[in-house]
């Protein structure tokens, strides 16, 4: 009977191995390898490679423009998480009740999500448009045609602009994972709480925001990994401009790579890598002590 | 006898995957008589998507029925071919021929993976010049089939013959020029600011002029004893370009405006004058043919200086194609003799108004436009080397992005232009490039 127990446990260790050897040589290898390559002056003119050591992350750190890169992504990733995870929790509760088209809504709300970045990029890139698009026609129609600006363009709108379709691409995606927070409470705690004459406010501070902790764990996590590794949004809006304002991180990889210096482009890469895992760890770790056990 | 079975599905798995990463998907010949011996080979060619037309695949439509050789054109967006470029060769997957900017900029490109085409028999029907800019290092490295070309302003002569205005020869002439138009109710120029590739094209114009004056700028430039920020001209050509901006002369939406766009700005009469190739009114004729473009003339960017035009800055010879040195070499070659037959060129040069004004090859008649009339009887004749021919390192899109951040007023063009002097240190100090340490 043992030796039966046994071989059902080894029986599905085999079929990690594809996935693990695939997973170590397209994955872990070149990121091992991209930690080398970071330390050396790689790049397309020469043949040669050599090593350099810090030299490249010494430059991303003190150059001015790269400084300005690193802030830009951090405010970047801070201020989308917040509005996402504020308006998924809104758009979560909203949802949660009893409304007759919450399903229909639900679906809407999370679109934005699936479609492709450059779709969603090169739509907002006319929405933005000064003249024809559709938030300055707006504008205009309401009387208030003086604020209408070069969204993508001007100094002060760019980077709200662009953090705009960001939040509202993916604030359907944090309601979904909060709704699924939601259905987990049990539904005797409001009761009860109802009963010992707990206003709204209160229900929600002491009993949904806590059992929610994991939601929001996870929204937060995610969020933050996904703006600090952001790319494909910004570059459709803006390639980093005007003057490397809404710039990040991935932007400068894909700038330094265009322009051949390819350990360059790799130490920035690093410090994304390094910039996410500490960042997520340091959250996941806060968060986890507040989060609230089910009975 | 279950695990059995399961280990050796296991096994065929990952065979087959370790296969399916390893295999190599290059496509076999079909037949190889001796008078079709590369037949059934797929030729794949590499381009921006704007420098491709229908004439160009009617040729190799005609090259595919004469050989058996089938050529696949993969266009890329303009902004991003020169990085899809890059990243194809480097990681062995690029094309069989490949498009590019001729002069200089092909030193961005890893060369060691590139043909040099010396001593094929068509190179001597190749004038000079196309010659002079597809060679480097002595390695002809590339097919021009384009015609020497440079940037300058088209502008809409019947409405400056209605507003009695003439072409103007400096800067101070040219606000006179734009404030007349902007108050007949017309936006003076069309700029895309945008779009960051076009904007520097004003400087090629700026260096071009600028090496007129000084002696071996260029060289100086390449070996880092001089920067752009050093060039009082380069200040400026922005602070002027800043100027024209500023006094409502680019129109409202000049930092959002496309090149797409350009054709019916100018064709619809939106606008008055654009930065364009000799040869783009002809693009505006096609699509807007009541447009009298076909009339139109082109005067030389005066951005730069304060004195009157005396120079119109040409490119090393527009852009070229290279053979990738790879399995299909002998097959792209025989595509490059193809079209360098001179009835070929012929039948081409006659679909491609835009590069026809100064054929690459002898024997075939150059039908230049107006605007290149125009613009060589405003300087007599006097071309010299612009930026992107002469100098090291000019990339369109970095310093597009500077220019656009200091016309949306992130910082100066002193800062502007130390930016891309810095790009080009950068990039020099990696090439190991004299100067650059």
């Amino acid at each position: 009977m043992l030796n039966n127990t046994l071989s059902k446990k080894i029986y599905p260790q085999y079929f990690i191995i594809p996935g693990f050897l695939l997973y170590t040589i397209l994955f872990i290898l070149p990121s091992v390898l991209g930690f080398g390559y970071s330390l050396t002056d790689w790049n397309v003119y020469t043949e040669k490679i050599n090593f350099i050591g810090l030299e490249n992350f010494v430059e991303i750190f003190t150059y001015p423009t790269n400084k300005l890169l690193i802030m830009n992504t951090i405010k970047y990733a801070i201020t989308t998480t917040v509005f996402k995870v504020i308006i998924g929790l809104f758009l979560a509760l909203l949802l949660n009740e009893g409304l007759r088209s919450k399903n229909i809504l639900r679906t809407i709300f999370y679109i934005p999500a699936i479609l492709s970045p450059l779709v969603i990029g090169l739509v907002f890139t006319s929405i933005f448009n000064p003249v024809r698009g559709l938030l300055s026609q707006f504008l205009n129609i309401i009387g208030m045609g003086n604020f209408t600006h070069e969204w993508l363009a001007d100094i002060n709108t760019a980077m709200p602009a662009v953090m705009s379709v960001e939040i509202w691409r993916f604030s359907g995606y944090c309601m979904v994972i909060f709704m699924a927070g939601l259905q987990l409470i049990p539904r005797s705690l409001y009761e009860a709480a109802e009963i010992d004459g707990a206003g709204k406010i209160q229900k929600f501070s002491h009993i949904t925001l806590p059992f929610l902790t994991p939601s929001i764990t996870i929204n937060i996590i995610l969020n933050i990994i996904w703006g600090l590794k952001v790319f494909d949004i910004i570059f459709v809006l803006t390639k980093g401009g005007p003057g490397h304002l809404t710039e990040v991180l991935n932007i400068a990889v894909f700038t330094q790579f265009s322009a051949g210096r390819y350990g360059f482009a790799t130490a920035f890469g690093v410090v994304i890598f390094i910039f996410t895992s500490a960042i997520a760890f340091t959250i996941l770790r806060l968060l986890n002590k507040k989060k609230v056990d089910f009975i | 006898m279950k695990n059995r079975k399961v280990a050796f599905i296991s096994v065929l798995m990952i065979s087959f995957l370790i296969l399916g990463v390893f295999a190599n998907g290059q496509q076999e010949n079909g037949d190889n008589s001796s008078d079709k011996p590369y037949s059934g080979t797929t030729l794949t060619i590499a381009s921006s998507q704007n420098w491709i037309k229908d004439i160009d695949r009617e040729i190799a439509e005609d090259f595919t029925a004469e050989t058996g050789i089938i050529v696949d054109y993969q266009v890329n967006p303009d902004s991003q071919y020169p990085q899809i470029l890059q990243t194809k060769i480097i990681t062995g997957e690029g094309t069989d021929i490949f498009y590019s900017q001729a002069g200089l900029a092909l030193k961005k490109l890893p060369l060691n993976k590139v043909l040099d085409l010396s001593n094929e028999p068509w190179v001597k029907r190749m004038k000079q010049w196309a010659v002079n800019g597809a060679t480097i290092d002595g390695r002809m490295l590339g097919l021009n089939l384009w015609s020497v070309d440079g940037w300058a302003f088209v502008y809409n002569t019947q409405l400056f013959d209605e507003l009695n205005l003439e072409a103007p020869n400096n800067f101070e002439e040219l606000l006179v020029v734009c404030e007349v138009i902007k108050n007949h109710g017309v936006n003076p120029i069309y700029e895309i600011v945008g779009d960051m590739w076009h904007a520097p094209m004003l400087l090629n114009q700026v260096l071009g002029a600028e090496s007129d004056k000084e002696e071996g700028l260029y060289d100086k430039l390449n070996t880092n004893q001089k920067k752009l920020s050093d060039i009082p001209g380069m200040t400026l050509a922005l602070e002027q370009l800043k100027t024209l901006a500023d006094k409502g002369y680019l129109g409202e939406t000049y930092m959002s405006n496309t090149w797409t766009n350009a054709t019916e700005a100018m064709g619809t009469s939106q606008y008055a004058m654009f930065l364009g190739y000799t040869s783009w009114q002809n693009e505006v004729v096609k699509n807007y043919p009541d447009s009298g473009a076909e009339e139109w003339k082109m005067f030389a960017s005066p951005l730069g200086t304060n004195e009157n035009t005396e120079v119109f800055a040409t490119s090393a010879g527009g852009i070229i194609s290279l053979i990738t040195d790879g399995p299909n070499a002998e097959a792209a070659k025989l595509f490059f003799e193809y079209r360098t037959r001179p009835e070929v060129l012929k039948k081409f040069y006659a679909a491609r108004p835009d590069v026809n004004g100064n054929p690459a090859f002898t024997g075939v008649d150059g039908n230049p436009s107006q605007s290149l009339v125009s613009i060589t009887e405003q300087v007599d004749g006097n071309f010299k080397l612009d930026a992107q021919g002469g100098m090291l390192y000019f990339d369109q899109m970095a310093y597009g992005s500077e220019i656009q951040g200091f016309l949306a007023g992130a910082y100066s063009a002193e800062e502007a232009l130390a930016n891309m002097d810095k790009y080009r240190f950068d990039i020099g100090k990696s090439a190991g490039q004299e100067g650059f340490k």
